[in-house]
């Protein structure tokens, strides 16, 4: 943006200078016609001068006093030339017949100048001035001045010649014109003064060109030639030609014709010097901007830089890279402002190295805790193997020692219940029948306490197969009761049943009715000895659960719910959390009135849970004991 | 009327024994695998009841064996502890295998088998 402005500046400036250079030029030219106006206006006083001067002498009493000694008459003109004019180079006077009379010259001039113009002007009673010089003697050129010479009759009587030296003009220019520029100043030019027929009457000498001096007044200046179009041409060249012709007005004196002076001047040297100059100044300016133009860039870019630096710098900051030092470097403000952000970047950079640094520890951690996390689960995958091979060997184990268990029970049940049946009862006597009776009924306590250890050892090895099938509730009920009748016939135990639901639940019979088996023998082992009762309840559920299907129909979820009551002791409070445990007996210790395993509520909690129901004791039944499982109907 | 009762515990062997006797049915009691199945090639029983866990040669292998020799269109009723799968009892329905009742033997089961299959004619 600064480079457009200088160079436009530049441009500027060699515009104003060229144009400054063309006007140097006018003003020159205006010096050179003025300076022309003049020289040729003093060159025409100086020939009026003469001119007077000649009428003057021609007309002095001396010399028109016919009377007056030729001696004196000489001495008059001697005096004259030496006192007024150091121009004059002689004074002659001739008589009506063109010989002279007088001559201040030493030399008598040979010949008649009869045929001469300045004569022949001069007797006709004219001051003529021939304005073409004439070559005299001694290598001077001069000019004829002539004037008649009247008697006191008023008649012509001679014609005195002034020969005028061509130096006067010299004179007038060296006076005029800058002389000593001429010669040894930077300028340039030749004065010529060109006759009306076309002759060279004067040119300036030039001291570095002596052959000038002669030889060349009397040539023609037809190289100039007339119109001077040349002028204009010549101008353009550094150079100047003015034209002034001579005066026409208050002339008192008669010619041959006209001068016209030529004041040439050549202005190449003042204007290679101007030039130079100028040069010399638009190249220093030149110097001057480009300097001040490098200056002002490395200025600028010396402020800038560390800006642009800094902006870059901010650039790469948003882009995240915070790994680049920023210099700190440029104006205090710049620093203070890179100091501010290379802290910041710093502080970035090293949070995010603690970060990625913890990021690596945490994930480092992670790996070994996965690597752990695998070899633990490596591990419960084989224990888990172990132990289900463990489990199926325990289950193996189990089954066998039932079996094994069992089998001697077998014959024995069987002969003491062939014994007991009818026919062959008979025969026994009261205390036989009373030792069977207790044989029996201990041997199937046996069967019971085998059943369930192995129930219960299923149970907690998830491998107690439930077989669930539609039961009707009435059936079901009818069924156990039938089976767990005989419980009753030793205490004389009422047994009520009471179905209050209809329809059917899903269930294990076999399971269910073993839930109901232990819950009536527990029952018969709590009521007193006279006056027992238990009674299995089934009733409908009163508060069905609701459910939300997937179509957002609301189905109601029925279950019922069992009853096992008896009017026995019941449980205290502080005994039912702990009751559906294993081996969990409320009397421990040897103190035992109730016999049992104690597994019989965690084998029906299990059967039940297995079921999706619920079991549970009733705590508000003051009664006795009550106890409840839910079982989903339909 | 003639059963035969193979059963490695001869506690059982001898109450089941006692108890079809009384019913005056003939009975004959083999506590050995072996020894079951030479009785079953032997003669013609009106009813085999069968114990599978025999030590050395099991019930199955009996049924195996007469599945073999195709000794076929018995009467034989199964006593096991375990569980027998209906594929199992198809695999011997040739052989003759009525029904399978799961032990232990109880006086119920005995009554049972009485009056299903040995009814007097």
């Amino acid at each position: 943006m600064f480079i457009p402005l200088i160079i436009g500046s530049i441009i500027i400036t060699s515009i104003l200078s060229l144009q400054n250079i063309s006007g140097v030029r006018a003003k020159f030219y205006d010096i050179f016609e003025v300076s022309g106006i003049q020289l040729m206006n003093k060159i025409s006083i100086e020939i009026n001068e003469i001119a007077d001067d000649l009428n003057r002498l021609s007309t002095h009493p001396i010399l028109a006093n016919s009377t007056t000694p030729t001696n004196d008459q000489i001495n008059l003109l001697q005096r004259h030339i030496n006192f007024n004019n150091s121009e004059y180079l002689a004074i002659s006077i001739y008589d009506r017949n063109g010989t002279v009379i007088m001559d201040t010259s030493d030399e008598s001039p040979d010949g008649n100048v009869l045929q001469e113009e300045f004569f022949n002007q001069a007797l006709a009673g004219e001051t003529y001035f021939d304005k073409n010089p004439e070559e005299i003697e001694n290598n001077q050129t001069g000019f004829h001045f002539s004037a008649p010479i009247y008697n006191s009759n008023n008649v012509i009587k001679s014609i005195m010649d002034v020969v005028v030296s061509i130096s006067f003009i010299d004179n007038v220019v060296n006076n005029t014109l800058f002389h000593n520029d001429i010669e040894n100043g930077p300028f340039n030019f030749t004065s010529r003064i060109v006759h009306s027929d076309g002759s060279v009457v004067y040119t300036t000498r030039q001291q570095n060109d002596p052959q000038n001096m002669n030889g060349q007044h009397n040539l023609k200046f037809s190289s100039l030639g007339y119109p001077f179009t040349e002028y204009e041409k010549r101008k353009s060249q550094d150079s100047i030609l003015i034209v002034v012709p001579e005066s026409e007005s208050a002339k008192s004196y008669r010619s041959d014709g006209n001068w016209t002076l030529f004041l040439e001047g050549n202005l190449s040297p003042v204007m290679m010097d101007y030039n130079k100059t100028v040069n010399g100044f638009l190249i220093s300016s030149m110097l001057i901007l480009l300097t001040a133009i490098i200056v002002t860039i490395v200025t600028v870019k010396k402020i800038t830089a560390p800006i642009t630096h800094l902006k870059n710098s901010s650039l790469e900051l948003s882009k995240g890279n915070f790994g680049k030092e920023i210099k700190v470097e440029g104006s205090n403000e710049v620093k203070d402002l890179s100091i501010s952000l290379e802290v910041m970047r710093r502080n970035i950079e090293n949070s995010n190295k603690n970060l990625i640094r913890k990021v690596r520890e945490r994930t480092k951690d992670l790996e070994r805790a996965n690597e752990e996390l695998r070899t633990k689960e490596f591990q419960v995958n084989s224990i888990n193997n172990e132990l289900r091979i463990s489990n199926r060997a325990k289950e193996e184990f189990l089954s066998m020692i039932s079996h094994e268990l069992k089998t001697p029970i077998t014959p024995m049940k069987l002969y003491i219940e062939m014994m007991q049946k009818g026919n062959k009862s008979e025969n026994l006597n009261e205390f036989q029948k009373k030792a069977l009776t207790i044989m029996h009924r201990n041997i199937l306590k046996l069967e019971t306490i085998i059943d369930d250890i192995f129930t219960v050892y299923k149970l907690e090895l998830n491998s107690f197969p439930i077989n669930k099938e539609n039961t009707k509730i009435g059936e079901l009920v009818e069924n156990n009761m039938l089976a767990l009748f005989p419980l009753m016939k030793d205490k004389n135990i009422r047994f009520i049943s009471m179905v209050n639901a209809t329809g059917s639940v899903l269930c294990d019979p076999v399971r269910i009715s073993q839930v109901l088996f232990n819950l009536v023998n527990n029952a018969v082992d709590h009521v007193p000895e006279h006056g027992g009762e238990i009674t299995i309840r089934v009733d409908e559920d009163v508060k069905s659960s609701k459910m939300r299907s997937i179509d957002e129909v609301t189905t109601y979820h029925k279950s019922v719910i069992f009853t096992v009551e008896d009017n026995g002791i019941g449980i205290r409070p502080e005994n039912v959390g702990g009751l559906f445990k294993k081996f969990y007996q409320i009397d421990t210790g040897l103190r035992r009135k109730f016999g049992g395993t104690g597994l019989g509520l965690a084998i029906c909690k299990g059967i039940i849970e297995s079921h999706g129901g619920k079991i549970w004791i009733d705590s508000s039944y003051r009664n006795g004991a009550s106890f409840k499982f839910s079982l989903d109907s339909f | 009327m003639k059963i035969l009762i193979i059963d490695d515990n001869e506690s059982i062997t001898e109450a089941v024994k006692d108890f079809f006797e009384f019913e005056n049915i003939e009975c004959k009691t083999v506590n050995e695998g072996r020894l079951g199945l030479a009785e079953i090639e032997n003669q013609r029983f009106d009813l085999v009841l069968l114990d599978i866990a025999i030590p050395s040669y099991t019930g199955i292998d009996i049924l195996n064996e007469l599945k073999r020799q195709r000794i076929e269109n018995q009467n034989i009723i199964i006593f096991t502890a375990s569980v027998f799968t209906p594929e199992q009892i198809n695999d011997f329905l040739e052989i003759g295998v009525k029904e399978v009742l799961t032990k232990p033997i109880s006086l119920d089961k005995l009554e049972y088998i009485k009056q299903k299959y040995l009814k007097k004619e």
